[in-house]
């Protein structure tokens, strides 16, 4: 079985008087959501998205589906919600079994994002839905020129701001030893990916948690900066579901008993 | 009375009697032909602003606006255009860069000179000025001797310590209010009901109509309060799907100190501090706290907050104005677009791009950067935040889109379809619309997983996980089959509505079949379209039904 261990940092930053980011990091469900509408209503629109999650995360056993449903609950909440207009991104880690194993569901709407350290870099699972990514995408900008572009701000999805939401998610195998980033655009605004690196490899979990956000802060911490960082446990890397052959060659099947192929 | 002089230059300056502006336009470009006339006699602030926003804020030129009004001068800086001002108090510069609306500032009495557009130099050329339009880069106004009207009690501005007072934001932009200077209790113009003194505009974007207005600027949250219908079910009411309704919220859960990390420990979920714990700023003081905690203060109440202090605009344009102007807003749907039926986005998860007829084309490419939004870093939505009560709107273009023929329950179907894939109806005749790609479809796995083709998916005993461009897949571990499965055994892909299997040049290859035909091989390496219902062989107890369940 795995396991996970996480440590989390949040600051409301050096420019903001609020902190519109909430979180949630009890496993087998991580989540940020940072909030948009100002005035309250950022704030109240991450919490009721964090508050949606808390619920479908004392459930324990999670799935594709039930973690999609709860994502939309919070997407209609916040919806139906007063001051009308707030919204907030969402993305997340969740632990679920899927084909007989562990694997992890990571989710996103909005520009939060979930790394994930292979190999010794930086791999972004999710993608984000802004303006910036979309001039990305379509070769106008580099992902550093991005990071400092105008418009980095402006969001195409959030939850509260579509009736249909569509969100992003992503199965992985959940492998031992690897360890998430989950983060909202307020550390990645101040950091690049090579500066986030070192800092997140160093340590651990709450370690890296806090010197992230304190890096960012020491950066500007011109917004709300919320991180988790995961580590997925076992007992033995890749023996997870006990197989003995899971990490060795493949058997071509005219050597297995009983085959006719 | 005023003297003004210009500096011969390459934008526009627009001089009035009471009014002055430099605008970064042509001479002969509509926004200059619309406002002269509104500079003319008496000019309102409002209907000045609203002549300088006719092309919203997305695109309206930089400009410097110096406007004497009820005996103040009242000055509005868009972009790079600013104002120098000398004299008493405090001078300094004033510009709107970093804004995505505009800065506005009262202009205090010891206030001598006001130039327009860059910055003055000694050796400047300047000419003196009388009403007209000219090419100049600068227009130096000379406000002295001080205009007497203004030093009345009733006008608690005169007590600024400052020459100018701190930027005034419409609290239409309550996001770019947090990076303005924020004022010391009592600086601010107070209405008696608490109004701060700042002054909203954006009711005026609707007779101009622009989505961009919303696209730069994040809206004033009880907005809705203006009588917008929101067609949406009551706003309390619980989704049928919901899987829990959202209690009340509590005191903050963890509201502590900024930059105080949380000690590692057990689950726990942090909620952002209350509004009510928001810093009063803008608050008068004495004035009570709003009823609703969830309702800002009365920064942007309805019609009536307009104090009596508050000296532009006549009465008929304050607030939401009956009739006319109000018509339209900004975030509703453009009168260029008229729109389908609601229930088209509605039902259906893509949103919708509206096409003319004709052969499909490609989606649209992204909009150019259209101004310095980021400014703060707010996150702001793009589009209208109350698009879920609008009509089509661009569609969100993370992600592929394919083109679709809708059926009458809006299902997306392939534009070579006859029927509906879902529900069988048969597909009414239509031009194609794109959309981001649907699910195509599920894969019922025999561990009785089901794994959802949204995207493409990877599987093995051991599959690989790093991926470098293209759209990254679902990665599904498989068992292992008693060591028949390889590592990264398979692939299916998506290829605009088609779906794809293909064996990654597995030890033991894998079999295929489709609805009514013989167990095929799959050739290693070659994608191979599989209909729904096609059953996938990857070892003697692992496999998988490929089905077009939405």
């Amino acid at each position: 079985m795995i396991g996970f261990r996480h440590g989390v940092a949040t600051s409301v930053g050096r420019v903001r008087q609020v902190n519109e980011d909430s979180y949630l990091a009890q496993p087998p469900l991580y989540a940020i959501a940072d909030g948009m509408g100002g005035h309250g209503a950022g704030d109240l629109a991450s919490a009721l998205a964090i508050e949606t999650l808390t619920g479908c995360a004392r459930l324990g056993v999670l799935s594709v589906p039930g973690v999609l449903a709860t994502l939309d609950a919070a997407n209609q909440a916040i919806a139906g919600h007063e001051p009308a207009g707030m919204g907030t991104t969402v993305t997340g880690l969740a632990s679920l079994e899927t084909a007989g194993g562990d694997h992890l569901m990571v989710f996103n709407v909005g520009d939060s994002r979930v790394y994930r350290v292979v190999g010794g870099r930086l791999d972004q699972v999710t993608v984000d839905h802004s303006v910036v990514q979309e001039l990305v995408l379509a070769g106008t900008l580099t992902p550093d020129q991005a990071r400092t572009h105008p418009r980095r701000n402006v969001i195409t999805r959030a939850l509260g701001s579509d009736r249909v939401l569509r969100v992003d998610h992503w199965l992985l195998p959940a492998l031992a030893g690897d360890r998430y980033l989950l983060c909202s655009d307020g550390l990645f605004s101040e950091l690049a990916e090579d500066q986030i690196l070192p800092l997140l490899t160093g340590g651990d979990p709450q370690q890296a948690a806090t010197a992230l956000v304190d890096a960012a802060n020491d950066a500007g911490g011109h917004d709300n900066i919320t991180v988790i960082v995961v580590d997925i446990d076992g007992d033995d890397e890749q023996a997870a579901d006990g197989d003995r052959v899971a990490d060795g060659d493949t058997r071509p099947r005219d050597q297995l008993p009983g085959s006719h192929d | 009375m005023t003297d003004v002089s210009y500096v011969p230059g390459d934008q526009t300056a627009i001089v009035g009697d009471r009014c002055w502006v430099l605008i970064d336009a042509a001479p002969d470009s509509a926004v200059v032909a619309e406002i002269w006339p509104v500079m003319q006699g008496e000019p309102e602030l409002d209907a000045l602003v609203a002549s300088l926003l006719r092309l919203g804020l997305g695109h309206a030129p930089d400009f410097a606006l110096l406007v004497a009004t009820d005996g103040r001068h009242r000055l509005i800086c868009r972009g790079r255009s600013g104002a120098t001002l000398t004299g008493g108090g405090s001078p300094g510069r004033v510009d709107g860069t970093g804004l995505s609306t505009w800065r506005e500032c009262q202009v205090d009495e010891a206030v001598e000179q006001v130039v327009l557009g860059a910055p003055p130099a000694g050796s400047d050329l300047r000419l003196p000025a009388s009403a007209g339009v000219f090419l100049a880069r600068g227009i130096v106004v000379d406000l002295a001797p001080p205009l007497t009207e203004a030093s009345g009690p009733a006008s608690p501005v005169v007590s600024s310590p400052a020459s100018l007072q701190p930027a005034v934001l419409p609290p239409a932009m309550p996001a770019l209010a947090t990076a303005a200077p924020v004022p010391p209790p009592g600086v601010m113009r107070t209405g008696p009901d608490g109004d701060s003194g700042t002054t909203r505009y954006d009711y005026l974007f609707g007779a101009t109509q622009s989505r961009t207005v919303e696209e730069a600027a994040v809206r004033p949250a009880d907005e809705s309060d203006s009588g917008l219908p929101f067609p949406g079910p009551p706003a309390q009411e619980p989704s049928p799907r919901h899987a829990r309704p959202p209690e009340p919220l509590g005191p903050p859960a963890s509201p502590g100190p900024p930059r105080l990390p949380e000690p590692p420990g057990p689950p726990r979920s942090y909620r952002a501090p209350e509004p009510s714990s928001q810093p009063e700023s803008y608050r008068p003081p004495g004035t009570p706290g709003p009823p609703d905690p969830y309702r800002p203060p009365d920064l942007y109440g309805p019609s009536d907050s307009y104090g009596p202090s508050d000296s532009y605009g006549p009465p008929g344009l304050r607030g939401p104005a009956p009739g006319g102007l109000i018509d339209a807003v900004p975030w509703g749907p453009d009168p260029d677009d008229p729109p389908s039926g609601p229930t088209r986005v509605a039902r259906i998860g893509p949103r919708l791009e509206r096409r003319p007829p004709g052969p499909p084309r490609p989606p649209a490419p992204p909009r150019p950067p259209e101004g310095p939004d980021a400014a703060d870093g707010t996150t702001v939505m793009r589009g209208d935040p109350l698009r879920i009560a609008s009509g089509p709107v661009s569609p969100d273009r993370i992600g592929p889109t394919v083109h679709a023929l809708l059926c009458p329950s809006s299902h997306v179907n392939p534009p070579n379809s006859s029927a509906c894939r879902l529900c069988g109806v048969p597909l009414p005749p239509q031009d194609p619309v794109t959309v981001l790609r649907p699910v195509l479809g599920v894969l019922l796995l025999s561990t009785g997983d089901v794994i959802t083709l949204d995207r493409g998916v990877v599987m093995g005993r051991s599959p690989r996980t790093e991926f470098s461009g293209g759209e990254r897949p679902h990665v599904v571990k498989l068992p292992s089959g008693d060591g028949e499965v390889s590592r990264t055994h398979l692939e299916v892909s998506l290829d605009g509505w088609h779906v794809l299997v293909t064996d990654l040049h597995s030890t033991n290859g894998t079999i295929v079949v489709l609805p009514g035909r013989d167990p095929e091989r799959l050739r290693p390496g070659e994608p191979t379209p599989i209909q729904p219902g096609t059953l996938v062989i990857v070892a003697a107890d692992v496999d998988f039904r490929y089905e077009a369940a939405e």
